[in-house]
């Protein structure tokens, strides 16, 4: 309102025409009147100069009032200006925060990314010391604006608000009384003569109007004097003060770059030779590039491609596409590689190998074109066959090759013993010579297979056990058969004599030619030539059955075997064992503890033959009674004189011929002949039986096959341990090798106890998952019930034993399809084929090697 | 045993996968052998059943696996998977974290089954309409981005639960003879070739034949 008022009063002055002192740029125009006013402005401004003149405005002459007019007219525009610039700066304050924000965003997104490029000490250091010069500098832009805020919004709003305003505020004032004034003039001047008391009264009030004007009038003057002089230094206050805080923003901005513009110039070098570094690396990669172009059409080139005596054991390597087996044939690409005489391929690196062909001698390979894809070829194994595809016609023959060439050199690794054995069959006994010439080589090749890994070295720990360099019958160099129910490694001949004898005397297999299940060759492992020599020997030894060479002969050879097997099956326990079996039993409750005990017994007993020792005590003793059961198998074989004396001949031989640790035997002869007596717990005082039984479930191998060697029925149960069998006791004991060696000894999987429960219930009931799937596999019924009517399945359910609970429900189902499958198609062609069977094969086969590995 | 009814032109291993609790026992007792426990415990280990079923004149045998998955080693796992050219992958309806969890379930199957595996959502205990918590056409949204068939099943009260099983059985029947009939193309092409071919559609004689090659669809 006031605004609108001035102007007008502004535009009205104008109107009419008045010209006055110019008011504006007063400082240039010369200071007039008298010196009061100067005298009252001095002490108002000192060096400011009056921009009305307060005689003038005493007088309230028109110029006064022309000046007046100037004045507010200049007041109203210059608060126009001034709202104006206000407002400009708000607007250049508020662009200025965002911006800041914005570059406070950006700092911190450099942060970051110095965050995540750590690992290049280059760039995070660059992007750290520039962020936080940004950074700086982003903050002095900020004190800028808060500056600005300060000095010219703030303090010029201020002056418009207040200082404005109040001088519009007195010059309403001015403006009334003025009126007034002019009222009183008027009526002053309309006093009739005649009416002295009116007259008077008139002159009065315009005196006294005219001296509030006059008052006003000065006060007035007064605050345009000093208003004028206000908005001259409000305004440079205003503007200095900006003008330093940009000065301030600048330098500050100046010593931060300043100060890291070494860095700046040393990084800019250093960039340069990065540039350069990156330009002569290009080069180098294109150069590469240049030479896997090279090689790309080199690669066609099979020749190159594998090596049968490649030093890590792999022949060849590459993707080939494999056909999936299932119903969908799905085409996989997949990283095969030949190693190990097997073809193993895998998806990822971190996945472990999966073997396509075990053992390559038993596969053949052969292209195959009547497929929808080209380049196709087939491993073809005993129990499944392979497709593969490779890229090309040439990578296709390189693979077929290569796995031919895989298949020839798997052959020669054995081919060397073989040919061997061939020529010390047909050839006569006297070209043993021949022999010795070929164990370096043959030593040679064995170094050779200790590349290779997983149950080749197992193979190898069998062959480097002790006395299993020697065939066990003959002391032939170099076994390469075996007899796995025995335990022992032995020559191509006395392989073929045990084979005469009968899989119920022994069970041969090649250890080059059969393929080996893990629970096999741990089981070898744990037995060997020496243990199994020092049990079966030293009873021949007593009939004076002198060991045969690699020399003898055939005839004499089987003499041997049978005469020893005869001997140690014939002995039968007498009376006074039998009363040992029965005391065994009480004692088996406390078998935890025997186990250490027992087994370092054996270990130390073993040293010295003991049926020689007892066969040597027995001959001077035979009334002993503590060593009543081997001596009495000493007595047993003594029938006839002569042989007597040459068992105590050969105890002497034999003693001396053992190696060095006899040295020993004078000294550790007595200890162990007090030991044994004065411990009735020694294992081997017991009757085979309670040896058998107790050795099982303590899974010490070499007690179990000396309960054997003695005649231990495998099948014998226990009348005092719910008729348990020994392989139920192996099953307690929790030892899968020993449930194998006894199932290979021919235990009977099925047999059961008193109570109705057999080892599948016995390994189901304690969750030895191992044995589980071991007597699955040999084919043991599932669907017997025990005496409380529980069948495995039911009692795996009920101990929520979700893997044995899944292994006995996939055999289940297997033998279901294998019946249902059975009238339709040949009987065997199942087994091998049926993906179910060999889905619940593998499964059954990985559960026992894990138990193996455990153990 | 090895009757005229366990005969079967194909067969075919499928697996039921979902969160515990959503009713894959119900479905696979519901469609082997008619029966639906309300308070049936949770399963132990894998359960396997069979039921034939016929399509275009053809008996396909189903063998669905079924697995509260609390097996300890990886051989299970493995062998769950191994093989199985179907996968019915259900949830609940009634419990969203059931459907969530549907997206573990199809990395699982990407990591352990084969590319080609069919796989069909299934919604179970559609009867709880009150408690619905997954809407049907979100699912079938999920289905069609997923490119995996979708159903809504009731072990309880028997819907769709038979053509839960008769879809995905017949389109893996599609695919498989498809193939065959590639395969069989390829074969015609080199007739020189005296690789005797097991994969020849069935006429009477060759029946056999075929039988052992769908055996290897397990």
């Amino acid at each position: 309102m006031c605004d609108r008022a001035t102007r007008r009063e502004a535009t009205d002055s104008c109107a009419s025409g008045v010209t006055s002192q110019h008011p504006h740029g007063s400082s240039d125009i010369p200071p007039q009147g008298n010196d009061i006013g100067r005298l009252k402005w001095e002490y108002a401004g000192k060096t400011h100069k009056m921009t009305v003149d307060f005689e003038e405005c005493i007088k309230d002459s028109p110029r006064f009032r022309a000046g007046i007019d100037d004045v507010e007219t200049d007041v109203v525009e210059i608060e126009a200006k001034l709202d104006k610039l206000v407002k400009l700066c708000s607007g250049m304050i508020e662009a200025g925060r965002a911006y800041v924000s914005a570059n406070k965003l950006f700092v911190n997104g450099i942060k970051d990314l110095s965050q995540q490029c750590k690992k290049e000490e280059m760039i995070s250091e660059c992007l750290e010391k520039c962020g936080e010069s940004l950074q700086e500098i982003v903050n002095y832009h900020m004190i800028l604006f808060d500056q600005a805020q300060r000095s010219i919004k703030q303090q010029l709003h201020t002056f418009i608000k207040e200082d404005v305003r109040k001088f519009k505020d007195t010059k309403k004032q001015f403006d009334r009384v003025r009126e007034d004034m002019e009222l009183a003039q008027v009526k002053n001047a309309q006093a009739p003569r005649n009416k002295v008391h009116e007259a008077e009264e008139a002159t009065q009030a315009l005196v006294l109007s005219r001296k509030a004007f006059r008052h006003l009038a000065l006060d007035y003057v007064l605050q345009i004097n000093v208003l004028q002089a206000k908005k001259k230094f409000e305004i440079l206050d205003a503007m200095l003060s900006f003008m330093r805080a940009q000065y301030t923003l600048f330098q500050q901005g100046f010593h931060i770059l300043d100060e890291i513009d070494p860095y700046m110039k040393k990084l800019a070098a250093q960039l340069d030779q990065l540039v350069i570094d990156s330009a002569m690396e290009k080069r180098e990669l294109e150069h590469k590039h240049a030479l896997i172009q090279q090689r790309d059409f080199s690669y066609d080139d099979p020749k190159l491609e594998f090596n049968v005596d490649a030093p890590n054991g792999v022949v060849m390597e590459g993707y080939l596409f494999k056909r999936a087996s299932n119903a969908f044939k799905t085409w996989n690409r997949r990283w095969f590689s030949i190693q190990n005489s097997q073809l193993v391929y895998q998806k990822k690196l971190k996945d472990s190998l999966t073997v396509v062909v075990e053992d390559l001698r038993l596969c053949s390979v052969k292209p195959c074109e009547d497929n929808e894809r080209r380049f196709c070829f087939e491993v073809v194994s005993p129990t499944k066959s392979c497709m593969l595809q490779a890229e090309s016609e040439k990578l296709r023959q390189a693979w077929i090759q290569a796995v031919q060439a895989s298949i020839a050199s798997a052959y020669k690794d054995i081919a060397d013993n073989y040919y061997i054995e061939r020529l010390d069959r047909t050839a006569s006994p006297s070209t043993s010579s021949i022999d010795s010439a070929s164990e370096p080589r043959e030593r040679g090749e064995r170094a050779d297979k200790g590349v290779r890994g997983g149950g080749e070295s197992l193979l190898q720990r069998v062959q480097s056990l002790p006395g299993n360099e020697l065939c066990s019958d003959c002391s032939q160099t170099a076994p390469c058969w075996a007899s796995i129910n025995l335990g022992v490694l032995l020559c191509i001949e006395c392989s073929g004599i045990h084979r005469s004898l009968g899989v119920h005397f022994s069970k041969v297999r090649s250890l080059t030619l059969d393929s080996w299940e893990p629970e096999l060759l741990k089981l070898m492992c744990e037995l060997g030539n020496t243990v199994i020599n020092q049990i079966y020997e030293g009873a021949c030894e007593e009939l004076g059955v002198k060991k045969p060479g690699p020399t003898s002969s055939r005839k004499s050879r089987l003499w041997t075997v049978k005469k020893c097997q005869r001997h140690n099956s014939s002995v039968r326990a007498p009376n006074k064992a039998r009363r040992k079996y029965h005391r065994y039993e009480p004692g088996s409750a406390s078998a935890a503890n025997l186990t250490a005990a027992a087994a370092a017994k054996f270990r130390r007993d073993s040293l010295f033959c003991p049926d020689e020792l007892d066969s040597l005590f027995s001959y001077f003793d035979t009334g002993s009674g503590p060593r009543s059961l081997s001596s009495d198998s000493g007595l047993g074989g003594s029938t006839d004189g002569s042989t007597d004396i040459l068992v105590f001949g050969s105890v002497v031989d034999s003693v001396t011929e053992e190696d060095e640790e006899s040295e020993e035997s004078s000294s550790g002869e007595v200890e162990i002949e007090q030991e044994v007596s004065s411990d009735p717990e020694d294992p081997r005082e017991l009757h085979p039986g309670a040896l058998l039984h107790r050795s099982s479930r303590l899974h010490n191998l070499p007690l179990m096959a000396e309960a054997l060697a003695h005649g231990a029925d495998v099948h014998a149960a226990s009348e005092e341990g719910e008729g348990k069998t020994p392989l139920i006791q192996a099953v307690i004991g929790g030892s899968l090798i020993a449930c194998e060696f006894l199932l290979q000894n021919g235990a009977d999987v099925n047999q059961r106890d008193m109570r109705g429960r057999g080892p599948l219930h016995h390994a189901t009931c304690l969750g030895h998952t191992g044995q589980v799937c071991l007597f699955l596999k040999r084919g043991a019924s599932q669907t017997e019930v025990d005496e409380q009517g529980h069948d495995p399945l039911s009692i795996a359910v009920q101990a929520a034993n979700a893997d044995i609970v899944t292994l006995l429900r996939l055999a289940r189902m297997n033998e279901e399809m294998r019946e249902a499958e059975a009238p339709l198609g040949q009987p065997g062609q199942y087994h091998s084929s049926s993906p179910t069977e060999q889905q619940y094969r593998k499964c059954i086969q990985e559960f026992i090697c894990l138990t193996i590995d455990e153990s | 045993m090895g009757n005229r009814d366990d005969e079967y032109d194909f067969l075919f291993k499928v697996v039921l996968i979902g969160d515990s609790g959503v009713g894959k026992s119900n479905l696979l007792s519901r469609f082997t052998r008619n029966e639906f426990n309300l308070e049936s415990k949770s399963t132990i280990g894998v359960e396997f059943a069979t039921r034939s079923i016929q399509v275009d004149g053809k008996t396909i045998k189903a063998q669905i696996w079924d697995t509260a998955g609390q097996e300890r080693y990886r051989a299970i796992t493995s062998a769950y998977y191994r093989g199985a050219v179907g996968a019915l992958l259900v949830y609940d309806i009634a419990k969203h974290l059931t459907y969530e969890n549907v997206e573990r379930w199809l990395k699982e199957l990407r990591d352990h089954a084969d590319n080609n595996i069919v796989i069909m959502l299934v919604g179970n205990k559609s009867d709880l309409r009150h408690l619905r918590a997954v809407p049907t056409d979100e699912a079938r949204a999920f289905a069609e981005k997923n490119t995996l068939s979708f159903i809504e099943t009731s072990a309880l009260d028997s819907t769709n639960v038979e053509e839960a099983f008769k879809n995905i059985l017949t389109e893996i029947y599609r695919i498989v003879s498809q193939k065959q009939i590639a395969d069989r193309s390829a074969h015609d092409e080199s007739p020189g070739n005296n690789v005797v071919d097991i994969s020849v559609p069935p006429t009477t004689d060759g029946q056999k034949g075929n039988k052992l090659q769908c055996c290897q669809s397990l």
